[in-house]
């Protein structure tokens, strides 16, 4: 009887353990594993660094900040719930979200945050959140050595915090950062960032080959909603054309289209139906230096330049029409929704009889007595920039001779201010127009290309920038804007949209229009 | 010291020779490059950051152009060849290493395949004479030396990947990923040696000994192999050589069209980031390789001339 009973037992585990076995099979089977490009290498994946465009769209998968951008404008609560400040922007006091794990389980508390801070200022590698933090009190210091402490970051409790500034800094909370496990470093050594997990995202990073694949694993206790897949595999394709070659041979479920090939994405019938498209958070510009080239001093000149320009041309005939002319200098699009009808349309017009006119009232009739002038571009825009100086010449008379560099060529000039006349862009880095407005014209900006000098509207940025109020805020955007639509600072051109091509299993995949891929649906600013 | 033991210094010596010469001209080249590393690196958030440009070495100090030669000089003598200014606190001798054998395998195997097919197709070709298969075997040889390697890629891409499903489009997941770009890298070495071969075929077959081979009604293959291909055999290998460094100069577009992480692809990367070091280092392993490569086929070269001595006039084997 013994043996009949162990001989039950024992027939009884094996079907348990294939029943088991089978449902861990069937549950394998099942995870969904989408797999997508990489357009750029990504030289690193460390949190506090300098990672690119493309490295920043990886890791906003696995690190949150401590808001997000929501997807009508503006930021919504992410790692913070809630922020307040109680003297106009000097202090903010941000309260973390309670129950947050980070992926190694360690639960998310200030110390986090002010780690997070000090890596950011600390890192060997220029951090693109280090000049958000340039206004905290303490921040000299701590960056020379003086110090070993941030002292505006007041800890208040483990889920509470206070940041103090040197000045008002009124959109504090528009900043974004990836905030990272503290124990990490402890744990698995100062290089850990490329072995191990370190975010609270719905992703966790579960692998890495640098120039080959990063791996990503769905977050199983995420605070948020759970993203509709298990397993995205990042593959670095760096030809664009491959990486539409393997979407159609069905390696790729979903492709990142480049500018180069949204003409060919736009034309083919195939991918009808498969595009999925939003206007990109990008400004391009013109930029005309009248240091460099004195006619550009004439604002008559520059708005000759604006003028000669067919903007509809180069959307339908470059982009295929997958790109957009958004109006004025970027501030209405970077409004929230409820806010975007604010702003007055300042339309960028076509118009080649008024463009000649304005050039004959500066005094250079069809051209004449206009010097030659190079027109360097970026070897990605080519095409769009021939067109350009071809518009220019047959337009304004301008002699204008094209200029191609590669990537680091055009960035080293352009960072130098050596370029007479140039086409060029700027990604929003944080949903608010300030992220426009003061990068590319106040006169104290380091990107400020073209050395766009005009102290009256450095005033309006300024005090724009120290504005809690929302609505006070807006109408000193609307006033710089307006100043530099009447000045003509630049050539406003269209922006490419971001496209991504998508099979049918990867539906539940969106490029927001700040680039980065969004698996569940956005939450709506303000509620947390 | 044996004849073979003579060339092999001397193309020692000429491969220290060149590497220096090779390294001194990248050098010159990457110091009037426009843009700078900074700026390749971070892009527009360079601008007044009052960044520092990394040297030729693992500080990040800003030293004169003529003290950078001291600089690379110490870094080669730390035996690490400096660090990378775009890999954080990577090493150029591990990123190199890395690379390094997915680059030598589609070499490797590129130059396999074109070898055999390449002198097989131009004997065949000589020993036909002139006439009608003479002329579509030197229209294969025309249409391999002919087509980009881009319209190559995207037709195998189409018909192999896309349509049949037959093989992976790209990446470096298994030996299915190198087929395509074997494919690409050999075609041109299939059309560079052919026609190489089909020429020194032909000035051996009217010799003496090659008719009376045939007139005695010895098969095809045997005439070939015996009395026409030893008598190549030498300045054929020479000429593969050469070919192989075209095969590896490929490597460079061909790893970038099919994603493959090789040398090729890392080096032309890190010069399009200004990452001097890690494209400096890469040029040199790739000249490395090749000149290694061409020892060693002139070594063959030597060993293989029925003369000896592997210096001199060739003659043919055979011939009076």
């Amino acid at each position: 009887m013994d043996g009949l009973k162990r001989r039950a037992a024992g027939v009884m585990v094996k079907w348990l353990a294939l029943a088991l076995l089978s449902a861990l099979v069937a549950a394998t089977a099942n995870a969904q594993t989408l797999r997508s490009n990489l357009r750029d290498d990504v030289p690193n994946v460390d949190p506090a660094a300098f990672n690119g465009v493309v490295g920043n769209r990886l890791l906003a998968l696995v690190y949150e900040g401590l808001t997000a951008f929501a997807a009508d404008g503006g930021v919504a609560p992410a790692l913070a719930t809630h922020w307040e400040t109680p003297d106009q922007g000097r202090t903010w006091r941000f309260h973390l979200r309670p129950g947050v794990r980070f992926h190694s389980g360690r639960p998310l508390t200030t110390a986090d945050v002010e780690a997070t801070f000090r890596a950011v200022l600390k890192a060997r590698r220029l951090s693109l959140s280090a000049p958000f933090l340039d206004k905290l009190v303490g921040r000299d210091d701590f960056v020379s050595g003086r110090s070993d402490r941030l002292s505006g970051f007041v800890t208040v409790d483990s889920l509470t915090f206070d940041l103090r500034f040197t000045a008002q800094v009124a959109t504090f909370p528009f900043y974004p950062f990836f905030i990272f496990d503290s124990g990490a470093p402890a744990q698995w050594g100062a290089d850990w960032h490329g072995k191990h997990s370190g975010g609270t995202g719905p992703f966790r990073l579960a692998s890495w080959r640098r120039g080959q694949e990063a791996r990503l694993e769905a977050n199983p206790d995420y605070w948020g909603p759970r993203p509709a897949i298990d397993v995205l595999r990042l593959l670095a394709v760096p030809s664009v054309e491959t990486a539409l070659a393997m979407f159609e041979a069905g390696e790729l479920d979903f492709v990142t289209v480049s500018e180069p090939a949204h003409r060919l994405v736009a034309s083919n019938p195939r991918y009808r139906g498969l595009l999925q498209v939003t206007p990109r958070k990008q400004m391009r510009f013109i930029g005309m230096n009248s240091a460099l080239y004195p006619p550009f001093a004439d604002p008559r000149v520059r708005k000759a330049v604006s003028l000669a320009i067919d903007r509809r041309a180069v959307i339908d005939g470059v982009y295929g029409g997958l790109a957009v002319m958004e109006p004025g200098y970027g501030a209405g699009s970077l409004a929230p929704d409820t806010a975007a009808g604010e702003f007055p349309v300042i339309a960028h017009e076509y118009d080649p009889a008024a463009a000649q006119r304005l050039l004959a009232e500066a005094g250079y009739p069809g051209g004449h007595g206009l010097p030659p002038v190079e027109m360097t571009v970026l070897d990605s825009l080519r095409t769009e920039a021939s067109y350009y100086a071809a518009q220019m010449s047959a337009v304004l008379g301008m002699s204008i001779k094209l200029r191609v560099l590669d990537r680091a060529g055009m960035n080293s000039a352009a960072n130098a201010g050596t370029l007479p006349l140039f086409a060029a862009g700027w990604t929003a880095d944080f949903p608010e127009p300030l992220t426009y407005l003061e990068a590319l014209w106040h006169s104290a900006s380091p990107f400020n290309q073209i050395r766009w000098r005009d102290p009256a509207y450095d005033a309006l940025v300024d005090e724009a920038r120290q504005s809690v109020d929302d609505t006070r805020r807006r109408a000193l955007y609307r006033q710089a804007e307006q100043r530099l639509s009447v000045a003509g600072a630049a050539a406003m051109l269209p922006t490419p949209m971001n496209i991504l091509l998508r099979h049918d299993n990867a539906k539940s995949v969106l490029i927001t229009p700040f680039g980065h891929l969004a698996f569940a649906p956005r939450r709506a600013a303000g509620k947390p | 010291m044996t004849g073979l033991a003579t060339l092999l210094l001397r193309r020692l010596l000429a491969a220290v020779f060149v590497c220096v010469s090779a390294a001194a001209l990248l050098f010159l080249a990457f110091s009037v490059t426009p843009g700078d590393p900074v700026s390749a690196i971070y892009g527009f958030a360079a601008a007044g950051q009052g960044l520092p440009q990394p040297v030729w070495g693992p500080d990040a100090a800003l030293i004169p152009l003529d003290d950078r030669a001291a600089q690379i000089i110490a870094a080669w003598r730390a035996g690490a060849f400096g660090r990378s200014f775009r890999v954080d606190d990577a090493a150029v001798i591990d990123i190199v290493t890395e690379a390094l054998p997915a680059t030598l395998f589609l070499a490797a195997a590129a130059l396999t395949l074109a070898t055999p097919l390449g002198v097989g197709l131009g004997a065949a070709a000589a020993m036909t004479g002139a006439g009608g298969r003479r002329i579509w075997v030197t229209l294969v040889f025309t249409i391999c030396l002919s087509l980009p390697a881009v319209a190559l890629t995207a037709g195998l891409a189409y018909w192999l990947a896309a349509s049949w499903r037959l093989l992976p489009t790209a990446g470096w997941e298994d030996g299915w990923s190198a087929v395509m770009p074997v494919i690409v890298l050999a075609a041109p070495a299939v059309g560079h040696i052919g026609r190489m071969t089909c020429a020194l075929a032909s000035d051996i077959m009217p010799l003496a000994h090659v008719r009376t081979a045939r007139a005695k009604g010895l098969p095809h293959w045997r005439v070939a192999w015996f009395h026409v291909l030893r008598n190549i055999a030498a300045p054929l290998a020479s000429f593969v050589g050469a070919v192989f460094s075209g095969i590896l100069g490929g490597t460079l577009l061909v790893e970038t069209l099919f994603a493959i992480p090789g040398l090729g692809h890392e080096t032309v990367t890190a010069t399009l980031a200004r990452d001097f070091p890690v494209a400096l280092g890469g040029m040199l392993a790739l000249i490395g390789v090749n000149v290694a490569v061409g020892t060693i086929t002139d070594m063959m070269a030597a060993a293989l001339d029925p003369r000896g001595g592997g210096a001199g006039d060739w003659r043919p084997a055979g011939e009076m």
